[in-house]
């Protein structure tokens, strides 16, 4: 996708397609969308530490599903009678979400505009009010090129979802997730990003909160040649929270970036977000939590903690809070640090008789143990750390 | 006390912390079961030498011999030496948040076991073990499950120092300045759990300001360190002698 000319690639895609047309129209404009705005540069916020370039660098994709019947996601739970579930390409023209986004805002999300020029999987999902569902998605890699996947989740009022997500290890993947959480429902939504270091992962996250809703997420990241993601939250409805933590672990010359921006439209919502970083040889994590509180929206409630390691000279974490304040009755606080593990703990462990490696392992769990949020005792087991 | 052997044998030991050179040639030999008290004023060199002996990074030795049960103490990392029976009791124990006290524990037990060629100890004895510990220190069953030292007040910290150490059972313990910042009764608790583990394999060196704690650890030998070495060796008389007089006559010593 990055190698060739979008148009031509463009061209060879929707010649194949049998789809409606004014998704075809959709994906027309998208891409005119796209050329005008172009990738993002350093001078893009979210993109300031993450160079897009190394897209285009990119290894070929070698670990692609075998089989006759190879989906690029798969469900691994059975769907209960009631909810509604569609394929993305055929989903009524009236349900289609078109995300929208402040002038400045544009650049910075301009693959949501490549994800729907080269869409090729993906469903809509509806998940009746007062419902319980417990979901794993995996998605797949199934082509050598890009998987361009649209997920949209509609829980109902007072419904609750446990949704996991997982990625193919070695995926080159642009995913556009859209979640819909309508009054009094409970989302606990939990994603696991363990990717090879030769892996692309582009993740852009709409979530929408009704009023009294609850949503609990937990992320882990490792490794990745690029994993970027931005994850837009909005409160549209009061007395609602969003807490969300993730754990972020490089390697090697891998990049994740993480951007998380929630939206306080509406007053006495409150919103957590943790996070925990270590990167080690050249690995690189960048990291951005920004908090809008619009006039009015009293009773905020905005907490950030963004706790980073460094263990090695030439690994670098970039982390930023920040906080746009626009009304008076907010309560905020907002924490970012950097350092090495802490040599005098180090030596207390050893000097108990705590071997060196395992000493700095017991520091390195209790420090990503504060993001694990849902108490999940194998957390770290997957993680190469 | 086993009169014959000895536990630690310290040779002209010299040591600095970056340019600046605190041990000066000290001596000190050590047998089974014996305990030796330092005393001596602020920067004499006391703490450096506990932590010489526990092997802390910031010290580096710069000559001299540490000898211990045989084995050349200097030659061995801090893990190892805790193995070998060598505990640290830290005169300001380090808060580890996310660490659980118990998790830390039998991590620590199991670690020096396996050093040792011994087998891992199961969950089921360990938790006996620790709760008949516990009780002996006078601690609170949820110190255990809070993580090492986090919250503890200044005496919690301490004793926890002191229970680490029954847990552990080292050959050799050095307390360091294990009184200071403990009211009347926490020091009584802290010195009855230390002598509870007295007996004639193990040795301990208590580094101390005050003669108080002696009253309750009562030692073998007491030694005054001043400008890197011992200046004064002698039995429990002296650290009354001392608590009497303080340390000007030092000053005067040293001058000459």
């Amino acid at each position: 996708m990055f190698k060739n000319p979008i148009n031509l690639v463009f061209d060879q895609l929707t010649k194949q397609l049998n789809e409606p047309s004014w998704l075809q129209t959709k994906r027309q404009q998208a891409l005119k969308n796209f050329q005008t705005l172009g990738l993002p540069t350093r001078k893009s916020e979210l993109w300031k530490y993450t160079d897009v370039k190394r897209l285009e660098r990119l290894e070929d994709v070698t670990d692609i599903a075998e089989g006759d019947e190879h989906f690029v996601f798969t469900i691994n739970s059975e769907l209960p009678k009631d909810t509604g579930m569609l394929n993305i390409t055929e989903v009524d023209e009236n349900s289609w979400i078109d995300l929208t986004f402040d002038k400045k805002d544009d650049k910075e999300r301009v693959f949501v505009e490549l994800n729907t020029v080269m869409l090729n999987s993906g469903f809509e999902l509806t998940i009746p009010a007062n419902s319980k569902l417990k979901l794993h998605i995996q998605y797949q890699q199934v082509t050598a090129d890009w998987e361009n996947i649209r997920t949209v989740i509609h829980v109902g009022e007072s419904a609750q979802l446990d949704l996991t997500e997982s990625y193919d290890y070695d995926c080159r993947i642009n995913h556009v997730s859209i979640i819909n959480a309508q009054n009094n429902s409970r989302l606990k939504l939990q994603s696991h990003k363990l990717l090879a270091k030769t892996a692309a992962l582009i993740h852009y996250t709409k979530i929408n909160c009704g009023e009294n809703v609850a949503i609990e997420q937990c992320t882990s990241n490792n490794n990745a040649y690029l994993s970027h993601s931005i994850q837009d939250v909005d409160f549209k409805g009061e007395h609602s929270s969003f807490k969300t933590a993730s754990i972020n672990v490089v390697h090697n010359s891998c990049h994740i970036a993480e951007n998380v921006q929630t939206n306080h439209v509406v007053g006495n919502c409150k919103s957590e977000v943790i996070k925990r970083s270590l990167a080690t040889d050249k690995g690189q994590v960048a990291l951005n939590a920004k908090a809008v509180v619009s006039v009015g929206a009293d009773g905020s409630d905005v907490a950030q903690s963004l706790k980073n390691i460094l263990l090695s000279d030439d690994a670098k974490i970039y982390s930023r809070p920040e906080l746009e304040i626009n009304t008076d009755d907010v309560i905020a606080a907002h924490g970012s640090t950097i350092g090495e593990l802490d040599e005098m703990s180090l030596t207390y462990l050893r000097s108990r008789g705590i071997p060196k490696e395992q000493a700095k392992f017991m520091l390195i769990e209790s420090f990503l143990q504060d993001a694990n949020i849902f108490k999940a005792e194998d957390f770290l087991d997957r993680i190469e750390l | 006390m086993n009169k014959e052997k000895k536990m630690l044998k310290i040779n002209n030991i010299h040591a600095q912390v970056g340019d600046n050179k605190i041990l000066k040639g000290l001596n000190l030999e050590i047998k089974p079961g014996e305990v030796h008290a330092i005393m001596g004023p602020n920067g004499a060199g006391k703490s450096t030498l506990g932590n010489v002996l526990a092997g802390m990074d910031k010290v580096e030795v710069t000559e001299g011999s540490v000898d211990f049960l045989g084995k050349d103490l200097l030659d061995l990392e801090i893990e190892e030496r805790a193995a070998e029976g060598i505990f640290l009791a830290f005169q300001y124990p380090v808060e580890i948040p996310g660490v659980n006290n118990m998790y830390f524990l039998r991590a620590a037990l199991n670690a020096q076991r396996k050093y040792r060629g011994e087998p891992e100890i199961n969950s089921s004895v360990f938790l006996k073990l620790v709760r008949e510990k516990i009780k002996m220190m006078n601690m609170r069953d949820d110190l255990l499950r809070r993580p090492v030292n986090e919250g503890f007040s200044g005496g919690e910290k301490k004793r926890n120092e002191i229970f680490q150490m029954s847990i552990l059972e080292p050959k050799l313990a050095i307390l360091d300045e294990t009184d200071s910042g403990l009211d009347i009764d926490a020091l009584k608790i802290v010195a009855d759990g230390v002598n509870q583990l007295r007996n004639q394999d193990r040795s301990f060196i208590v580094i101390t300001h005050y003669q108080r704690l002696l009253d309750y650890i009562v030692p073998d030998f007491v030694h005054v360190l001043a400008d890197g070495k011992i200046v004064r060796s002698g039995d429990k008389s002296l650290a009354i002698e001392l608590e009497e007089t303080g340390y000007g006559w030092l000053e005067d010593g040293l001058n000459k």
